[in-house]
C-alpha cells in the first residue's frame, strides 16, 4: 500500500513537467507560432554575415512567401538580430532544406559558413548547397517570386529536377567539406537568377548556343578573353535593372538599416517574374570560388564523377538536321599510366561509356548508316564535354572531380609512393580519353 | 559478496552490451578516425585480439574466486587486509569520477544534439537521482533493465545502420594497404578503452559463477560487438569521410539527423539521442553500485547484492546516497565550460581507465599469485 502510494506520489510529481508550460526547461511551442525556415542565404557584407531566411508561402494565411534579412558578426548573431527585430513568429531553422551562398561571399571564402552548418545543433550536415552566380543570395531569395510561390518552392523543384537529370547534381554541405578537406577543391551546384522568360530563351537556344557559351566562362575567363577586367559581382548586381537589396528592403517597409527586410514583392504587390535555375557547377579551390562549369559541360563532370543521369544532347544528323538524344546511362573507368622507371604518374586513360536513345531526328534515323553517324556524334559530344572539364581541372590545378581518389583506388601502393600530391601533379598529367557510345533505342515511327 | 546468483552470464552480457554503447559513441569513430584515417573501420576488428587476451585474463582472474566472492573480495584476498582495504577505498574514487563524467557526458550529448540552450546541471542532477534510485535497489533490477533495453537499443541501432549503409561512398573507406596497419592499430586504442570498461565493470556485479568456462561466451560477445562497431564505423565514415568524421564531435548523431526514412520520416535524432539515456542510466547505476559496495566492504560491512529496502540505512547504506552525491558533484564540476569536455573525454578519463584496466587489475592478480592466495 505504501509502495503504491509512493509510486502515485512520484507520478503526480512528474505531471507538472509534462504540461510544457512555465519552465525554462520547456521549449514547447504551438505549431502556429513557429515560422519554419526552409531556405537560408549567406552573404558577406563588409566582413560581416548578411543572412537571409525564407519560409514557404504555405506558412502565411495570405499565401505570400516570407523573407527576412539581417546582418551580424556571425550566422548565429545574424539569426538573433532577425529574431529580435522581426515581428514574425518564432524562427525554426531545423528544417532548412537549401542554403544559398552569394557569389561575392563565395569568392571571399565559405569555410566559416560550412563550419556553422556542421556545428549547428539545428541544421543538417547534408543540407544542399548552392552558389548564385553573379548575384548575392539575398537578391535571389528576396527576388524570386512567381505567382504565389517563392524561393523555397522554386529550389524544391530545382533539387528534384537536379536529382533526376544528368547535367546537374546538388552537393551537400558534408560532401563539400569532405571534398575540400581531401582534395582542396569542391563543386557546388550553381544557380542563375534572372527573368523567367530570359531563362526560357536561353534554354530555347539549346546546348552550345551563344547565350549558353557566354555563361560557360567564369568571370576570369571572360576577362581574359575580352582583355578587360570584369566588374566585380557587387557591381554586376548594382548595374542590373533590379533594385539592390537595400532598396528592396526599403520597399518592404524596413524601419532601420539592420532590421530584417521583408521584400518578397515589388511595389504594388506584383510578382517580379524572376526565378532561379541550375546553371552548372561553381568550382571552389581552398574555400574560395574560383570559377564555373557551365551546364553543358556539367554532363562531362558528371561522367567523371559517375553521376550520370537522364540528360539531353543535341547533335547534328548526317544531313545537317538536328538530332536530340537522351542519355540514359553512362560511366567512366580510369586507368592510371605509370612511368615504369621512376614510378611516377604520367597520365590517366579514361574510358567512358554512354548509352542514349534518339528522341527527335530525321525520317531515316532507323538506317544503320544514320545510327552509326549519330553514335559517332554522340561520342564526340561527350568526349568534348569531358575534355572541357578536364581542361578546367588542369588549368585551375584543382581536383574537384576526385580523380585522385579514383587513381588511388586503382593502384594504392604506387599512389602513396608519389613524391608530390595529386593536385600538384594534375597540370602535368596526360589524359587519354576513349568514349564508346551506343543507341539503346531509335524511337522510330515503325517501332510505335 | 553473496554469489547465490539469481542472474546469469546472459544477463551480464546484455548489461555489457548496453553499457558499452554509452562511451562508444563518444570516442568512436571520431577519435579513431583522427588516428587511423580512411582505414578506421578496421580499428574495431584490430582491437579484438587484444581484448580477447584481456577477457582471457579476466576469466582467469575471476576464476580464482571462492564461493561468495566477487571482484572487491578478490582485491582484499589478493592484497591482504591493509593494502586490500586501501585499494577498496581508492577504486570508488575512480568509479565515482567516471560516473560523474558519464553524467556530464550524457548531459553534453543532450545539449549538443537537442537542447542547445540548456544548462548541463539539470540533466546531470536528474540522471543522478534516477541512478540513485536504481543503486538503492537490487542489482538484479539493473540487470533486468539491461535485458529489457537491449533489444530496443539494438533494433534501433541496426535500423539506422541498415539505412545508413545504403548511402556510403566506397572512396571514403577504400583503398586500404599495408601502410595503414600502424594507423589502424592506433585507431584501435579508443576501441580497447571503451570495450575494456564494458568487460571489467560487470565483474563488480559478482561476475560469472566461479565454475565453468565463460571465455567462449565472452569471446563470442566480443566478436559480435566488434562487428557492430565495424558496421557503425563503416556507415559513419563511409558517409562523411574520415576527414569530416574526425572533425565532428558526435558523427553518429549527425548521421542520424541526416537520415530520411522512406522519403517521409526524418529528424528522428531526438528519439535516438533520448534512447541513449538507457546506456547512461545503466552504466552510472552499475558504477554507483560497485563504488558503494567497495566502500562498505572496506569499512568492514558485508554488503549484499540482494534487494534491501530502498530507504534502509543499516549496514552503512547511507554510503549509496553519498556515492550518488559524489558522482553528481563530479558531474557538475567536470568541464563546467564545454571546451573542457574534449580534455576529459579524450585524455583524462581514457588514461585513468587504461591504468585501472591494464595496470591495477593485472597487478592485483599478479600479487595474488605471488602471495599464493589464488
Amino acid at each position: 500500500m505504501k509502495k503504491r502510494f509512493s509510486l502515485l506520489l512520484l507520478l503526480l510529481c512528474m505531471v507538472p513537467a509534462l504540461t510544457g508550460c512555465g519552465s525554462i526547461y520547456s521549449n514547447y511551442r504551438e505549431v502556429e507560432q513557429i515560422l519554419a525556415i526552409q531556405t537560408m542565404g549567406l552573404d558577406d557584407r563588409d566582413g560581416a554575415v548578411r543572412l537571409t531566411l525564407a519560409a514557404p508561402s504555405t506558412t502565411r494565411t495570405d499565401g505570400s512567401p516570407v523573407c527576412l534579412s539581417g546582418t551580424g558578426q556571425s550566422v548565429t548573431t545574424a539569426i538573433q538580430r532577425i529574431r529580435n527585430y522581426s515581428s514574425e513568429e518564432d524562427l525554426f531553422c531545423a528544417h532548412v532544406n537549401h542554403v544559398v551562398l552569394g557569389e561575392p561571399a563565395a569568392r571571399q571564402g565559405i569555410a566559416d559558413m560550412l563550419i556553422y552548418l556542421c556545428r549547428s545543433p539545428e541544421m543538417r550536415i547534408d543540407t544542399p548547397l548552392y552558389v548564385v552566380r553573379e548575384h548575392t543570395a539575398e537578391e535571389l531569395i528576396s527576388g524570386v517570386v512567381r505567382g504565389g510561390t517563392g524561393i523555397c518552392e522554386v529550389l524544391d523543384s530545382v533539387k528534384t529536377s537536379a536529382d533526376e537529370r544528368g547535367d546537374s547534381y546538388v552537393f551537400t554541405a558534408s560532401q563539400v567539406m569532405r571534398s575540400l578537406a581531401r582534395h582542396g577543391s569542391a563543386l557546388i551546384c550553381a544557380l542563375t537568377y534572372s527573368d523567367s522568360d530570359e531563362l526560357t530563351e536561353q534554354s530555347a537556344q539549346g546546348p552550345g548556343g551563344q547565350g549558353q557559351e557566354a555563361e560557360s566562362r567564369s568571370p576570369e575567363e571572360q576577362e581574359e578573353e575580352r582583355g578587360e577586367p570584369s566588374p566585380p559581382p557587387e557591381d554586376a548586381a548594382r548595374n542590373s535593372e533590379e533594385p539592390a537589396p537595400e532598396d528592396q528592403a526599403q520597399n518592404g517597409g524596413e524601419t532601420g538599416p539592420e532590421e530584417p527586410a521583408q521584400s518578397p514583392e515589388t511595389p504594388g504587390g506584383q510578382p517580379t517574374g524572376k526565378t532561379a535555375a541550375v546553371t552548372g557547377y561553381a568550382v571552389l579551390k581552398g574555400d574560395k570560388l574560383c570559377g564555373y562549369i557551365d551546364r553543358e559541360d556539367a554532363i562531362g563532370a558528371n561522367f567523371l564523377l559517375n553521376l550520370v543521369g537522364v540528360s539531353d544532347v543535341v547533335v547534328p544528323g548526317r544531313d545537317g538536321e538536328t538530332v536530340t538524344l537522351e542519355i540514359s546511362q553512362g560511366h567512366t573507368e580510369l586507368v592510371p599510366v605509370w612511368d615504369e622507371k621512376d614510378g611516377s604518374l604520367t597520365g590517366i586513360d579514361i574510358y567512358a561509356r554512354v548509352s542514349a536513345s534518339v528522341r527527335e531526328a530525321g525520317e531515316d534515323s532507323a538506317s544503320l548508316e544514320e545510327a552509326d553517324y549519330i553514335t559517332g556524334q554522340l561520342e564526340a559530344a561527350i568526349s568534348e564535354r569531358i575534355r572541357s572539364v578536364l581542361r578546367s581541372s588542369k588549368r585551375l590545378q584543382a581536383d574537384f572531380l576526385g580523380l585522385g581518389d579514383r587513381v588511388e583506388l586503382a593502384d594504392p601502393v604506387r599512389f602513396r609512393r608519389l613524391d608530390a600530391s595529386f593536385t600538384e601533379l594534375l597540370p602535368t598529367l596526360t589524359f587519354r580519353l576513349s568514349v564508346s557510345g551506343d543507341l539503346s533505342h531509335i524511337n522510330n515511327l515503325k517501332d510505335i | 559478496m553473496n554469489t547465490t546468483h539469481s542472474y546469469n552470464d546472459r544477463q551480464l552480457l546484455a548489461l555489457a552490451v548496453v553499457i558499452f554503447l554509452s562511451p562508444s559513441l563518444r570516442l568512436f569513430p571520431s577519435t579513431s578516425a583522427r588516428l587511423a584515417g580512411r582505414a578506421v573501420w578496421l580499428s574495431a576488428l584490430a582491437a579484438a585480439p587484444v581484448l580477447l587476451l584481456y577477457i582471457l585474463f579476466l576469466c582467469r582472474f575471476m576464476g580464482c574466486r571462492r564461493e561468495g566472492e566477487g571482484l572487491p573480495e578478490l582485491f582484499l584476498r589478493a592484497l591482504g587486509e591493509k593494502a586490500g582495504r586501501a585499494l577498496l577505498f581508492a577504486v570508488p574514487v575512480w568509479l565515482l569520477l567516471y560516473a560523474g563524467f558519464v553524467l556530464r557526458s550524457g548531459a553534453d550529448r543532450l545539449i549538443t544534439t537537442i537542447y542547445p540552450l540548456s544548462p548541463p546541471a539539470f540533466f546531470t542532477l536528474i540522471m543522478g537521482i534516477l541512478c540513485l534510485i536504481a543503486a538503492l535497489g537490487s542489482l538484479r533490477s539493473i540487470l533486468r533493465v539491461a535485458k529489457l533495453c537491449l533489444p530496443l537499443v539494438c533494433a534501433i541501432l541496426l535500423l539506422i545502420l541498415g539505412f545508413a549503409l545504403f548511402g556510403i561512398d566506397k572512396t571514403n573507406l577504400l583503398p586500404v594497404t599495408g601502410r595503414d596497419a600502424v594507423p589502424v592499430l592506433l585507431g584501435a586504442l579508443p576501441v580497447i578503452n571503451v570495450l575494456s570498461v564494458a568487460v571489467y565493470l560487470p565483474c563488480f556485479a559478482a561476475g560469472p559463477a566461479p565454475k565453468g568456462d565463460h571465455f567462449r561466451s565472452y569471446a563470442a560477445w566480443l566478436l559480435a560487438v566488434c562487428v557492430l562497431l565495424t558496421l557503425l564505423c563503416a556507415s559513419v565514415v563511409g558517409s562523411f569521410g574520415p576527414e569530416l568524421t574526425a572533425r565532428l564531435t558526435r558523427p553518429f548523431f549527425s548521421l542520424v539527423r541526416n537520415l530520411v526514412f522512406f522519403n517521409s520520416l526524418e529528424r528522428v535524432e531526438a528519439l535516438v539521442v533520448t534512447l541513449w539515456i538507457f546506456p547512461d542510466f545503466l552504466l552510472v547505476s552499475l558504477l554507483l553500485f560497485a563504488a558503494q559496495f567497495c566502500l562498505r566492504l572496506a569499512l568492514g560491512e558485508k554488503p549484499s547484492y540482494r534487494a534491501d529496502r530502498r530507504l534502509d540505512m543499516s549496514g552503512r547504506r547511507w554510503l549509496i546516497w553519498f556515492c550518488a552525491a559524489a558522482a553528481v558533484a563530479c558531474g557538475l564540476l567536470i568541464a563546467p565550460e564545454p571546451e573542457g569536455m574534449a580534455l576529459w573525454s579524450e585524455k583524462i578519463i581514457p588514461a585513468l581507465n587504461m591504468c585501472f584496466a591494464f595496470l591495477v587489475l593485472p597487478a592485483v592478480w599478479v600479487t595474488g599469485k605471488l602471495r599464493k592466495v589464488f
